[in-house]
């Protein structure tokens, strides 16, 4: 099933090359939501989000006359977000965080059952906390939690082991929570 | 089982990668950090899990394709100026050559002493070859503007 459909990424990929736009918008539609999902959550943003998600295809688009098909098509288009994504935060300052001071002080210490506000402000306070990850933990929380994204699709996409995957998104995950503990 | 223990897995039990046996369940029911710590994680699992999963607005594969087509036609823009430049430079390469070749003595006086001293050097065989020499020159400079827009042409096709 799986060579099934390696054929048929590699047959996609030969129409591409050989101009087919239709083929191309076929690979768009396939990829868009996991690459449009993997650059919103890196950059928060969805007018960026748009565009740099765009951007990704357009390197695709140049690139694919040079892919040799050593890595699954999946594999390479995720690296190619990943270094778009990189290159945008690079590019941008650092976002500021709205509960802390200019001195990294808390504004405002939220009640321990504000039933309230405490959805909205917990997400709130879960986004900022991921903003604060290293990037590769950022990228490993951002991607494994889109739609169908599991382990071995993520070892894959790194190409790391699987052991080495699951390590990494748990000492995220601990880091997290000491994050939103604090 | 120690705190130690139960606290190393306990992303992965919150995630579901790590069955509660028995022995962790004695160790949680009697521990309340370790229980405290499992809440928190299985806590943070379901917000990460509930977090919104952004899909690609309507339109996004035509947006993609437009702006594939922009910036091919751009790089065709480009490709048409640069053969306008090497057409017109083809064309002075051709109205010099004729000039030359209606003119042979005051092209030659025109390339000044540099040239006499050329044609002097190398003598009167020079001299009597100079008219077709300045034809090769056009020619070769007509062929290569004909080679780089082939290549350009040929990337273009391959793109």
């Amino acid at each position: 099933m799986a060579e099934h459909g390696q054929l048929e990424e590699r047959a996609l990929i030969e129409r591409c090359r050989k101009g087919d736009d239709a083929a191309f918008g076929e690979l768009v539609d396939h990829y868009k939501n996991l690459v449009y999902g993997l650059v919103y959550r890196m950059v928060s943003d969805r007018s960026r989000a748009d565009d740099l998600a765009q951007e990704v295809f357009l390197r695709v688009y140049r690139g694919l006359p040079y892919f040799r098909g050593e890595a699954r098509l999946s594999t390479w288009i995720f690296r190619i977000a990943q270094n778009v994504c990189t290159a945008a935060r690079s590019r941008r300052p650092a976002d500021v965080s709205l509960d802390q001071d200019d001195e990294g002080r808390r504004r405002y210490e939220p009640a321990a059952n504000d039933n309230a506000f405490g959805g909205l402000e917990l997400r709130d306070r879960l986004e900022k906390a991921i903003a604060q990850l290293p990037e590769p933990q950022r990228l490993l929380i951002a991607a494994h939690y889109l739609e169908g994204v599991q382990y071995e699709t993520l070892a894959e996409l790194m190409n790391i082991p699987l052991g080495t995957v699951k390590t990494h998104l748990y000492r995220a995950k601990k880091r997290l929570r000491e994050l939103l503990d604090a | 089982m120690t705190c130690d223990d139960v606290l190393e897995i306990v992303e992965a039990i919150a995630a579901g990668d790590v069955e509660v046996d028995s022995t962790l369940r004695a160790h949680l029911e009697t521990c309340p950090r370790c229980a405290s710590t499992l809440a928190s994680a299985r806590r943070l699992e379901t917000l990460l899990v509930a977090r919104a999963k952004p899909k690609a607005p309507d339109g996004f594969t035509q947006a993609v394709l437009a702006r594939i087509r922009q910036e091919q036609w751009q790089s065709e823009e480009r490709v048409d100026r640069l053969f306008n430049v090497a057409i017109v430079i083809a064309l002075l390469l051709v109205v010099g050559s004729v000039i030359a070749l209606t003119n042979v003595d005051a092209a030659l006086g025109a390339a000044g002493t540099v040239w006499g001293m050329v044609a002097s050097a190398s003598g009167q065989a020079v001299s009597a070859a100079a008219p077709v020499f300045l034809t090769y020159v056009a020619a070769i400079g007509l062929l290569m503007s004909a080679l780089v827009m082939w290549w350009w042409a040929d990337r273009r096709v391959s793109l």
